[in-house]
């Protein structure tokens, strides 16, 4: 765990995957100010914690065509385009194991992505009720419901950087790794529309549902939408097991 | 001289720049397509009062009541002292702009003793003509997207050039 710890620390230390992550926090917050929902309930308080669990809990869905290929940029820098210049060969020599490697890569940007959105996701109460900062009830503006909201956006975005990084460890090529996992993503992004009332079962719609039983369930399911993005999440840490076992066992992978 | 160095500095600017006019685009898209309004229709008993809570930018909204009876609509910030009231006895057509975006809660008050029906409706606005915001956004999204790849181009050619020369 310390060594995995160390190199996280080190990819965390390069400057250039930060500007990605800093455009990141950028597009979230935009999106999340540009879609606050409209609230509901019977208080001022409730109609703004309403307001602020629902903006989070839409932003999955609205933020997804701009996550996936941020997080598939940052996953490209940190292992195919290292692999290529032999950074990841450097780490070897140091005594380091590939899965660690693999493993510090994929978590750094897990990192990189997971720090802008929280960030942003802080910073929005801010805009959506300024008369409240003034007042000093910091309280109101981050009320439970929105801590709870928060998580999907963090497991959508654990969703892409896992099944990235199974891209970028599987194919050596910087371009056609990319290419792979951006259009990966493309097609679940595309299907919710043709899929509805079943795009809730695709990867936005099943982390934008999340724990979220308030939704109705599409009509002839045998299960319930808002537990589907367990099945992504198991799948997407399979394949990225799978994923270093390959490499693992490859010795020329690096 | 570091060239390098330099392209790698114009490479931060551009993206900068970059964000800049994405913000200038997001704007556009804001007062464009969200927040096109709400309304409903119910019936107030004499004398009672109905409340409905929005959340509104710092924008104008355009608001109508239509009622059977006379009716008093109180318009205030959750959380500040920003009020506005209006007085109808059938069609009201009026505009709003709060001094800061917020919750907003629109109260509707039955001023006669006896039952009477309301129908409401609240529309964003947009500060710009329409046609002037639509005409904005492909200009805006084109510089966004031109000076992302200018600024990842650079960024990809810093580390290749070195005191001027091509490494």
């Amino acid at each position: 765990m310390r060594r995995l710890a160390l190199l996280i620390g080190w990819s965390l230390r390069e400057p250039a995957p930060w500007r990605v992550g800093f455009l990141l926090f950028v597009v979230l917050l935009f999106t999340l100010v540009g879609g606050v929902a409209r609230p509901g309930g019977t208080t001022a308080g409730a109609a703004l914690a309403a307001s602020l669990a629902f903006t989070a809990t839409l932003a999955v869905g609205t933020s997804y065509p701009f996550i996936f290929p941020l997080v598939s940029v940052l996953v490209t820098l940190a292992i195919v385009t290292q692999r290529r210049s032999g950074g990841l060969a450097a780490l070897q020599a140091q005594g380091l194991r590939r899965w660690e490697i693999l493993t510090a890569h994929s978590l750094a940007v897990f990192l990189m992505a997971l720090i802008p959105a929280f960030l942003a996701f802080l910073v929005l109460p801010f805009i959506v009720e300024p008369a409240l900062v003034g007042q000093g009830q910091l309280g109101l503006l981050y009320p439970p419901e929105y801590w709870i909201a928060m998580p999907r956006l963090f497991m959508a975005t654990l969703f892409t950087v896992l099944f990235a990084s199974t891209f970028a460890i599987l194919i050596r090529n910087p371009a056609v790794a990319f290419g792979a996992m951006v259009t990966f993503f493309f097609v679940g992004w595309y299907l919710r529309e043709p899929l509805r009332p079943y795009g809730s079962l695709t990867p936005p719609g099943a982390f934008q549902r999340a724990y979220f039983y308030a939704f109705s369930n599409p009509e002839g399911l045998p299960f319930l939408a808002a537990d589907f993005y367990v099945v992504y999440l198991v799948v997407a840490i399979v394949a990225f097991l799978l994923a270093l076992l390959y490499a693992s066992r490859r010795g020329e992978m690096l | 001289m570091n060239l390098g160095r330099i392209v790698r500095g114009i490479s931060l600017v551009l993206l900068l720049m970059t964000v800049a006019s994405f913000a200038i685009a997001s704007g556009v898209f804001i007062r464009d397509f969200s927040g096109v309004g709400f309304g409903g229709s119910i019936v107030l008993d004499p004398r009672a009062t109905f409340t409905e809570h929005l959340y509104v930018y710092e924008l104008t909204y355009d608001l109508g009541v239509f009622s059977t009876v006379n009716v008093t609509t109180v318009v205030e910030a959750a959380y500040s002292d920003w009020t506005v009231s209006f007085q109808s006895n059938g069609s009201l057509l009026t505009t709003f702009r709060p001094p800061l975006p917020g919750v907003l809660t629109l109260t509707f008050t039955n001023q006669e003793d006896r039952r009477g029906e309301l129908g409401y409706n609240v529309l964003q606005g947009p500060d710009l003509p329409p046609e002037l915001e639509t005409s904005l956004l492909n200009p805006a999204l084109t510089t966004t997207l031109g000076l992302l790849v200018a600024s990842v181009v650079l960024f990809a050619l810093g580390p290749r050039v070195k005191g001027g020369k091509a490494a």
